[in-house]
């Protein structure tokens, strides 16, 4: 395959995470060489999903200096409990058993229904390949218990955990911030500019569970985010109802490993060459051409551009990378929360958690087989948190106390890990693009921006990811739409129109 | 003719316009004429039909066409009898069997008529598409399945599903799901289930609310026939209905349907009830609750005194048909037990105080609907959680009418006062509508009035309400026709001039 | 049917502008919707008085062929008008209904959550009137919104402000108007839908109900 290649790209791309993909198929559709590569035999790097048998390997792994993933540990574990008979009884064994039923996800998102990516997706025709599935409920913590939040209008109205006036006052409120920003100079934008989202949502006299419902859930904020803020995030999540299912969300099928996968298969489609478990051992600038020197296994390349992930040898030699997000990931054979947000044997479920002083916060993805991700019968948790420390476990500590000490779930495995960020560039690399780590985000808004940000200086003048064509808008030229005559009839007129002629020619009609 | 937006259009465009008609007009001409030629000579073939669907495509409102055709179909079915009694002769060289023979031939029939059934069904489904909402589309329908022996009224129901995923609130296909559901048998709780379900997905549907209110009198019928259906199915109706109404703040269907809830159920065809009664020596007087002109088609008896009169020579009293005297002779024996009967009701006439010889029957207007403890306890959480909210939105009108007609249920003589200055805060607040409030707090005025009037000391001689200086209208005034005497404010006697009601001393019909 | 006689107003104005009456500002533009109507028909092979043909061969109202519930709530008001049964209505409920048509911005629809038309001006006004109910709703505010929807260029009334206007709104625009009392334009009978004076001659005599 090596020898094949060309000697010269416009682009090289190292590392098919899902921002590298995102640029890489970007410039492949509007016609530049690409050649993408990546160290690992998959795609997706760090944002990659793995079968059961896999994440332990990789968990295993040696970490090497500019690792992206550490710090990383799992543990199996044996339930107390007896299983009844008819049920099956899960463990290390079995689980492994079904190694190639899991999409275990290292940085897993969910998709808001309305928001940047999804309408990419759509854009540039690339949701052709990709399957998604609702989210079934947004849950918040109310008073030590998982409780789903109302989204929808329907779920206002179905809901049994509010009073009716309450149902009243949130849907009032929601239907204000949905038209908030419409009228900019109206009362309460002037009243409440510089003041925080809290003290609006206290000045609607809604109730305190309304209040943490739209605090915590809808807008997810903080006592300090501001006015503005809280109502474009509220409104973020009420553009985004409606669409598909009963919540904002959607996560892709099969996890999310998934989408880096997409656009990789688009920038293909476009004529970009693909390279796995292929390592760049070297670049260097040439300062005559300004073009790059890649060396990989005895070959060189030339391009014109390179971006790459970050914690890439061979760039990042003697780089610092520092604790980003902290990871845990749990499977589990009973979900958390009660029937209602199960139904059906396994609801696919999104909570965010505050800690007790409000300044930290976690999201909880519960995934059931339904997404594609694990085996009928047990539950994967994907917990998130901004990293503090060195050791994930005690990062997430606080919220682990939360979900599993009162709940008694049966964890049989249960595994952290760290996802690292450059601290600082290498200064062997001026002119390489580095994309940024996953950042703590629910969405993926954050990285297509990276990515944009890249595109935008790689290829100014150029779109990104530009919209596919409809096939009613290619003209066939000799077409002259405005001209009219007989034949621009629907076709059965015409016909009808010149056979009355004749009958009518030959009778007599009286009008 | 609806929703046509005026665009301006250039001077090009508008002879491009021009001629696009004109020459469409000459179609249609052209195949009208025809179509009418071939009616005049009989002609009822397929090429009348083949004709009718041009125009039919286009505008399903002509109603000739759709009644040629079915000119044509009938024609078409005989000429099929025809053929199939023919064929029931034997001829001596066939081989077959007769049956076989009649057999075969049948079948080939009834392939044949479901075909032609066939051909119409679907015309009426592409008619359709172009206009959901055309009688003669539907109506064509509903005769051709009427024609069809074997008509697979299940497939209807399911088109009918069909129909109002695309426009909820059609009311066409809402009626022609009653009549199919009908036809299929589909048992009224399961069309209940569906109903249900609709509003648990969207409750802003005036459309499902009124298919419920046709089938829940049917199911729960209440005894007493005061309510529209059982108190306990009204229980938890309403209880579905105010959350409907709390939960979307701008809606009104599911206020249309609580008001119906609170009233009486319908009372068609009752036959009118006796109001007011009195009788002395040389006449009788009757006040009806409600206008009956064909007073004559009731049988009217007087039964005491060791007699039974027919009261036949009515004449009536006021313009309305609810007042009527009779001038006759009675021999009213003062010790005597009386009662009136009137159609198949039947009341105890109670001795005037006094030295005159007469009786009288008085029965107020408003009734007290029976009520069990269960009911009342909804009624009045409802109240309050109306209550409540009014505390955040004062001016809301349904909040404030509803919470009005929740009072007069629960104690109409208690809470009068209360309900009347939401009236006066409702004239205000929907102005619009100021006739209307000013009306029905007359209404309510007259019916707490009329309910106190046999307590007080002059009853029934005496109806005294001069001191009423906002009554401006008279509403239930057959009621007083028993009085003798009447006083009004002065503004309202002025205001109602000829109309001010009869008194019994104005009838001179006393002893 | 010589429609001027109908909108000719009966000072006689013949200033060819509007009328005096000025609603909010608006006023009715009389001979200019005299002229769109004595246009109408005038040309057999105009677009619209063609595909508009079936509803004259039909030779029935359009409120039972091509509208809704609206139309044929007129016309079973109509008919017990015509037979004097009105008593089997239950008035009180039926004209409450109907006045909750009215939107704020003062034209009537013809369902719950639904947009106003010009031509429930005539539907529901008529009905309200034979019931004696036509106090129920906001006669300045409706006879605004009507105004609002005539076509100050060509005459005639559209089903909604910005529209395009057609002789059957125009009929029901004028109609509603006359029967909110317009000045200038003459009484209309709201059972048979022509003018009072007609009825009367002819002594036909639908019931109508007075005001409570």
């Amino acid at each position: 395959m090596l020898d094949d290649l060309p000697e010269q790209f416009d682009l090289v791309v190292i590392g098919t995470g899902f921002t590298e993909s995102c640029i890489a198929a970007a410039g492949s559709r509007v016609g530049k060489s690409v050649l993408h590569l990546d160290n690992n035999e998959y795609y997706g790097d760090v944002w990659s999903s793995f079968t059961m048998d896999a994440l332990c390997a990789r968990l295993d792994q040696e970490v090497e200096p500019h690792s992206a993933l550490r710090n990383a540990r799992y543990t199996w574990h044996t339930t107390e409990k007896e299983s009844e008979t008819d049920v099956q009884s899960w463990n290390r064994d079995s689980v492994l058993a079904k190694s190639r039923r899991f999409s275990l996800d290292l940085c897993p998102r969910i998709l808001y229904a309305a928001g940047e990516l999804v309408q990419l997706l759509i854009k540039s025709n690339i949701c052709r390949y990709a399957e998604f599935r609702a989210v079934d409920h947004v849950c918040m913590r109310h008073k030590g218990e998982i409780v789903s939040v109302p989204c929808s209008r329907s779920d206002v109205f179905n809901t049994k955990t509010l009073t009716i006036v309450e149902k009243r006052l949130l849907m009032k409120f929601l239907t204000a911030c949905n038209d908030y920003g419409e009228d900019k100079c109206n009362e309460d934008s002037l009243e409440f500019r510089g003041r925080t989202f809290l003290e609006y949502l206290q000045a609607q006299r809604v109730t305190e569970k309304i209040s943490s419902c739209v605090m915590q859930a809808i807008a997810m904020c903080g006592p300090s985010t501001s006015f503005e803020e809280g109502m474009q995030r509220t409104q973020r999540f009420l553009g985004s109802l409606g669409r598909y299912g009963n919540t904002p969300f959607l996560f892709p099928m099969y996890g999310c490993g998934e989408l880096p996968q997409c656009f990789c298969r688009l920038c293909a489609v476009y004529g970009g060459i693909y390279c796995l478990k292929r390592a760049v051992d070297d670049i260097a600038l040439d300062s005559n051409s300004n073009e790059f020197l890649l060396s990989s296994a005895g070959k060189t390349l030339r391009a014109k551009n390179v971006v790459s992930a970050p914690g890439y040898p061979p760039v990042s030699k003697g780089i610092e990378l520092k604790p980003h997000i902290s990871r845990g990931l749990f499977i589990s054979s009973s979900p958390l929360g009660n029937e209602e947000l199960n139904k059906g044997g396994g609801g696919v479920n999104l909570l965010r958690l505050l800690d007790d002083e409000g300044g930290r916060e976690a999201f909880l993805m519960q995934l059931s087989h339904y997404t594609g991700a694990c085996p009928d019968g047990l539950y994967i948790f994907h917990l998130t948190t901004p990293a503090l420390s060195e050791d994930p476990a005690s990062d997430l500590a606080v919220f682990t106390s939360q979900l599993f000490d009162q709940s008694d779930p049966q964890i049989i495995f249960s595994s952290y890990f760290t996802i690292a960020a450059q601290s600082s560039k290498s200064p062997a690399a001026e002119h390489i693009y580095y994309t940024n780590p996953p950042t703590y985000e629910l969405d993926y808004d954050a990285a297509i921006a990276n990515a944009r940000d890249i595109f935008g200086k790689l290829f100014p003048e150029a779109d990104f990811l530009p919209r596919a064509p409809d096939p009613e808008e290619i003209v066939v030229d000799g077409e002259d739409p405005s001209a009219l005559n007989e034949h621009s009839l629907p076709e059965d007129l015409r016909a009808q129109l010149h056979d009355m002629q004749q009958a009518t020619q030959e009778m007599d009609i009286q009008e | 003719m609806h929703g046509r937006v005026k665009v301006r259009t250039t001077e090009e465009e508008r002879e491009r316009k021009k001629k696009e008609q004109a020459l469409k007009v000459r179609a249609y001409r052209a195949a009208m004429g025809r179509i009418q030629k071939k009616r005049e000579a009989g002609e009822l073939d397929n090429e009348m039909l083949s004709l009718t669907v041009q125009i039919l495509l286009r505008n399903p409102d002509v109603s000739t066409l759709w009644n040629i055709r079915r000119e044509c179909v009938l024609e078409k079915l005989s000429r099929l009898k025809e053929e199939e009694t023919a064929c029931e002769t034997p001829s001596e060289e066939e081989n077959q069997t007769v049956e076989d023979k009649t057999g075969e031939k049948k079948a080939a029939a009834e392939d044949k008529s479901h075909s032609i059934f066939t051909c119409e069904l679907d015309l009426t489904e592409q008619c359709l598409m172009v206009n959901p909402k055309s009688y003669n589309a539907w109506h064509h329908r509903c005769w051709t399945l009427e024609q069809n022996p074997r008509a697979d009224w299940q497939r209807e129901v399911q088109l009918c599903n069909k129909y109002l995923k695309f426009d909820e609130r059609n009311f066409h296909t809402w009626d022609y799901r009653r009549y199919v559901t009908g036809k299929a048998m589909v048992p009224a709780a399961q069309e209940l289930d569906f109903c249900t379900e609709k509003i648990k997905v969207n409750f802003s549907n005036y459309s499902s609310w009124h298919h419920r209110s046709l089938l829940l009198p049917e199911l729960y019928p209440n005894q007493q026939r005061d309510r529209p259906m059982s108190e306990e199915k009204l229980q938890k109706e309403l209880e579905m209905v105010l959350t409907a109404a709390f939960t979307d703040p701008n809606d009104s269907s599911a206020w249309f349907y609580q008001r119906w809830l609170l009233g009486s159920g319908a009372q068609l065809d009752r036959a009118p009830r006796i109001a007011a009664f009195r009788l002395e020596s040389h006449g009788a007087v009757l006040a009806l609750d409600k206008p009956y002109p064909d007073i004559k088609q009731l049988k009217t008896e007087l039964v005491g005194g060791g007699q039974t009169i027919l009261l036949e020579s009515w004449q009536p009293v006021d313009k309305r048909g609810t007042s009527w005297k009779c001038q006759q002779n009675f021999d009213y024996q003062r010790n005597s037990a009386y009662s009136l009967s009137l159609s198949d009701q039947k009341v105890d006439l109670l001795p005037l105080s006094g030295p005159e010889n007469g009786a009288y029957y008085f029965a107020p207007p408003h009734g007290t609907a029976s009520c069990s403890k269960d009911l009342l306890a909804e009624l009045q959480t409802q109240l309050q959680s109306c209550l409540d909210l009014l505390e955040f939105e004062p001016d809301s009108k349904w909040t404030l009418l509803t919470s009005a007609l929740l009072m007069r249920a629960i104690d109409f003589s208690a809470n009068h006062e209360t309900s009347l200055a939401h009236l006066a805060k409702l004239e205000k607040v929907d102005s619009l509508r100021e006739g209307y409030y000013k009306d029905l707090a007359a209404r309510w005025t007259l019916e707490w009035e009329l309910a106190k009037w046999p307590l007080s000391a002059d009853f029934p001689k005496r109806f005294d309400k001069a001191d009423d200086v906002l009554l401006e209208s008279l509403p239930y005034d057959q009621y007083l026709v028993i009085a003798d005497e009447i006083t009004l404010p002065k503004k309202l006697r002025d205001k109602l001039g000829e109309s001010v009601p009869k008194t019994f001393v104005d009838l001179k019909l006393q002893s | 049917m010589d429609f001027t006689t109908f909108v000719k107003p009966s000072n006689g104005g013949g200033d060819g502008g509007g009328s005096d009456a000025d609603v909010g500002g608006q006023k009715l533009q009389f001979w200019k919707h005299v002229e769109y109507i004595e246009n109408h028909g005038k040309q057999e092979d105009d677009y619209e008085y063609c595909m508009t043909e079936f509803l004259r061969m039909s030779g029935i109202y359009w409120g039972t062929t091509a509208l809704d519930i609206m139309g044929l709530i007129y016309c079973c008001v109509g008919f017990f008008s015509l037979t004097h049964r009105l008593h089997l209505l239950d008035v009180d409920k039926l004209g409450w209904w109907l006045c909750e048509r009215q939107l704020p911005s003062g034209g009537l629809n013809g369902r719950p959550e639904k947009l106003p038309d010009v031509c429930y001006s005539w539907w529901v006004l008529a009905s309200l009137t034979i019931m004696g109910r036509l106090h129920w709703i906001s006669s300045e505010k409706l006879q605004q919104f009507i105004l609002s929807c005539q076509d100050t260029e060509t005459g005639g009334f559209s089903d909604r402000t910005g529209n395009m206007p057609d002789i059957f709104h125009t009929l029901f625009g004028i109609g509603g108007l006359s029967l909110l009392g317009h000045s200038g334009l003459k009484a209309i009978n709201p059972t048979l839908c022509m003018p009072q004076y007609i009825i009367d001659r002819l002594g036909i005599k639908p019931q109508r109900l007075p005001r409570p």
